[in-house]
């Protein structure tokens, strides 16, 4: 299984830079640069900018430099946030940017995946049930309404009417301020979670295998807990991975509407403020989380699947 | 049934239960000690000398306190200087500072300090985007290009209490740059000993009303009362928590559940609901700064064809324009400057036409149009350009609409073409546009910050529009000592340039703020700068 691992790590590595090349070039070749403002620079100031972040040098000696700085570890500077390292804006020391993010995130799947995987299975197991008929009609209802409209419809009626909670920001990161935003991202994930599982149950029990073991009268708990519970959670965990990744770096609308100070707002504002080395540092961070936990998919997919081990 | 029944007992009991604990915890925030401010956005940068957006600008009004600040009314006032002579030529600006002033860590605040925070605004290592604000101080322009080191700039401490100032031609404007917060003086030991770290909350030192206590990128900025800070005793709250919400409806939310005291702005397509749900705690302010629509002059469709421009601007009904399509109190603008600049004295310049009924604006410039030669045998095609969002797409279709029903529909083809903000500003700057949206918020109550709109080859004149009459009468405005005269040079020169219509100005914009009425002490009604300082707030 290392081996594997290693494997995969390795395969990851030309992938990521073909990413991070592809990325480099686009970003460069867009129309405007980053110190484009209303009010137009002086031409000494802006030539004394672009030294300084080193645009005034050929683009392949830009790429060359960034990719020695990454190499080091080291981001860059921001060109939106004037002297401040993006390595420190994504990764403060205090709460904020990616931390802010992967506690939002961890909170949101640490409930939605067993709530999602056990209404799934309750569902799958009484197909048709009224139970089965609300996990199918909540998936519809929270596919088609996105965080975009339960986001402010939360806002309005539990923290602006009934006060319950505050209408947004991160506070210390304490209980209410998380719970909305994090409500919100649990509503938009656990159903899709739900209806994955439940239409693998359905599948899996279906199957001439379970059929068979039914048939030689093996106890349901046995049926369910020894033959049918791993292959019941292949399709579950290919689709927690990218789930995973993408709440990581894609609850922006969910941080823009309760203010949070996670990285997703610093992607938006990168992009229209061609904040070229927070762009890059973004797409790396996405396409890194988005590498490894396809790994760690593949690897607990040879767990639970021999034919895949083999 | 009976389980399902308790179930939902016990939901209710819980709500009210954790509605019990969070109003208690909302009131508890609104003691005496805090004020939750939104300020629309992050700041890109603390640093004084480098702020450019209205954010930097708003914090470092609390940070950094300059020779002079502004007033709740935008005018000049006494701050870490409270007395300065003029010599008779205008051109030497001696300002004395307040005695035993000192910054955030206790240290002294001397006039070297004042020089080195000039130095740095023109210093092209510092690359500010605002070194040209104090281009009139002598060399400020060849330290700018490089061209002359930065302590030969036109200030000097004359002893540790006494800065001077060189100006190269007398400017009536001088008092309100030297409050511009761009000026507020930086500790030059700090400054020294951090270098580009200076700003992190850990390192900075202040010299304004508050100390850098905080920051989270994105997520907020504390501060809290610098108890150095000369006038400390008239610092009412202690601590002042600053929100970057980008979003109107997220502001706007927070602070009806009672989250943030002041908001930025509201939405612009809730203004009329939420003046009719909370009238009294909103305040519309006319903003200094036009909202006009440059005709690319680099074109010979344009700049041959001066009566094309009349016909255009002239078929424009502004008033239409800000009552029943915008509806937020703007102004119209029939003049290439605001009235309320220089408190009223550039009003009055406005289109003479401007008085008439607009049928009759309709029938002269229709005239002009067809003498422009358009028809329908001969279309005009208009392609208007402007920068992703709501209210310019409104305004460009608007206007797109009047000028066709204006000339009609066969001789007049409308465009209206959007662009990303930062590919807009290269399209405007390189003048590759027909005609484009723009706007400018004056930073200081002069009208030169709207006259140097039109000087021939200013970086901000993008109509591109250059007439040597007008460069005239403001070089000879500059340096004239009498300030009537100056006054009506440079209303000559404006209706000069208004006369060939290089632009269309259209309306002075407003901004919205809605502030609790438990919050006394700032007014924003006379403060079209919108420049705030925390130092104003106070609890009743």
């Amino acid at each position: 299984m290392l081996k594997f691992a290693i494997k995969r790590i390795l395969v990851s590595v030309p992938t990521l830079l073909a990413i991070i090349t592809l990325v480099f070039f686009l970003v460069h070749i867009t129309p405007g640069n980053p110190f484009d403002g209303e009010r137009a620079l002086s031409p000494e100031a802006l030539k004394s900018l672009m030294e300084q972040y080193r645009l005034d040098l050929p683009i392949w000696q830009q790429y060359l430099l960034y990719l020695n700085d990454l190499i080091h570890g080291n981001f860059g500077i921001s060109m939106k946030y004037l002297g401040q390292s993006i390595n420190g804006l994504l990764f403060p020391d205090n709460m904020g940017g990616f931390w802010v993010t992967l506690r939002i995130s961890l909170y949101t799947m640490i409930v939605a995946v067993p709530i999602g995987i056990l209404f799934g299975a309750y569902a799958g197991l009484h197909k048709n049930s009224w139970f089965d008929k609300i996990v199918v009609a909540g998936n519809i209802f929270f596919t088609a309404v996105p965080t975009m409209v339960t986001g402010p419809l939360a806002v309005l009626i539990l923290a602006v009417t009934l006060r319950l909670f505050p209408a947004g920001g991160w506070g210390d990161g304490d209980f209410m301020h998380l719970f909305l935003p994090v409500s919100v991202l649990i509503f938009a994930y656990a159903p899709t979670i739900a209806f994955v599982t439940r239409g693998s149950v359905i599948d899996v029990l279906s199957s001439n295998y379970i059929r068979t073991a039914r048939a030689k009268g093996l106890p349901t708990k046995s049926i369910l807990f020894k033959h049918a519970i791993r292959p019941t959670l292949l399709p579950v965990i290919s689709l927690l991975g990218p789930m995973f990744a993408g709440v990581l770096v894609g609850a922006v609308v969910t941080e823009q509407i309760f203010t949070l100070p996670g990285i997703g707002v610093l992607t938006t504002n990168a992009a229209t403020n061609r904040d070229y080395n927070m762009i890059m540092a973004i797409t790396i961070l996405g396409s890194t989380l988005t590498i490894i936990f396809n790994i760690i998919v593949d690897i607990l997919y040879m767990v639970l699947d021999p034919k895949i081990k083999q | 049934m009976i389980n399902r029944k308790s179930l939902l007992i016990t939901l209710c009991a819980s709500i009210s239960v954790l509605s019990a604990c969070s109003k208690s915890k909302s009131e508890a925030s609104h003691d005496k000690n805090m004020i939750t401010v939104d300020i629309g956005a992050d700041p890109a940068t603390l640093d004084p000398q480098k702020g450019e957006d209205s954010q930097s600008h708003r914090v470092s009004n609390d940070l950094f306190e300059g020779l002079l600040s502004p007033n709740q009314s935008t005018e000049p006032a006494p701050s870490l200087s409270d007395k300065w002579e003029i010599s008779d030529d205008e051109k030497t600006y001696t300002f004395h500072l307040r005695d035993n002033i000192k910054f955030s860590d206790g240290s002294p605040i001397t006039a070297s300090d004042v020089v080195f925070s000039y130095q740095r605004l023109v210093d092209p290592k510092v690359a500010s985007p605002y070194n040209t604000l104090i281009n009139n101080i002598v060399n400020a322009e060849q330290i700018i290009k490089g061209t002359a080191k930065v302590d030969t700039l036109g200030i000097k401490a004359l002893d540790n209490n006494t800065v001077q100032i060189n100006l190269k031609h007398p400017d009536k404007a001088f008092l309100g740059i030297v409050a511009y917060n761009n000026l507020g003086v930086v500790s030059k030991a700090n400054v020294l000993k951090f270098g580009d770290k200076w700003t992190d909350p850990k390192n900075m030192v202040t010299s304004g009303a508050y100390k850098l206590d905080e920051r989270v990128v994105k997520g907020y900025i504390l501060e809290s009362k610098n108890p150095y800070f000369y006038d400390a005793s008239n610092v009412a709250i202690e601590k002042v928590k600053l929100l970057p919400i980008e979003d109107n409806n997220s502001a706007l939310s927070q602070y009806k559940s009672g989250d943030i005291d002041i908001t930025y702005s509201t939405p612009i397509d809730q203004y009329k609901a939420v003046k009719s749900s909370l009238g009294n705690e909103l305040h519309t302010v006319s903003y200094e700064g036009m909202y006009y629509y440059d005709l690319n002059m680099t074109l010979g469709k344009y700049k041959n064809n001066p009566k094309l421009r009349q016909a255009l601007s002239m078929a424009v009904n502004r008033e239409l324009l800000v009552k029943d399509i915008l509806g937020q109190g703007q102004i119209p603008l029939y003049a290439y400057a605001t009235t309320t600049i220089e408190g009223g004295k550039f009003a009055g310049i406005e289109y003479d036409w401007s008085k008439l009924p607009h049928d009759e604006q309709l029938t002269k410039a229709r005239e002009l149009f067809k003498e422009a030669g358009f028809s329908e045998t001969n279309p005009l095609t208009i392609d208007i350009s402007y920068n992703t969002n709501d209210l310019h797409k409104k305004v460009a279709l608007a206007i797109g609409s009047m000028w066709q029903q204006a000339f009609g529909e066969k001789s007049v083809i409308v465009k209206a073409s959007n662009q990303e903000w930062k590919t807009f500003l290269q399209t405007r700057h390189k003048a590759s546009y027909e005609i484009a949206r723009d706007g400018w918020i004056s930073d200081y109550d002069s009208v030169d910050t709207y006259t140097m709109l039109y000087q021939c080859n200013s970086g901000q004149n993008n109509s591109h529009y250059c007439n040597p009459q007008f460069d005239t009468l403001i070089i000879a405005a500059k340096s004239e000592k009498d300030n009537d005269k100056r006054i009506e040079l440079i209303r000559q020169a404006l209706q000069t340039a208004q006369n060939d219509y290089a632009i269309i100005p259209l309306f002075q914009y407003t901004y919205f703020r809605l502030i609790k009425p438990n919050v006394t002490g700032y007014n924003p009604e006379n403060n079209h700068l919108d420049r705030v300082y925390s130092k104003w707030y106070k609890f009743n």
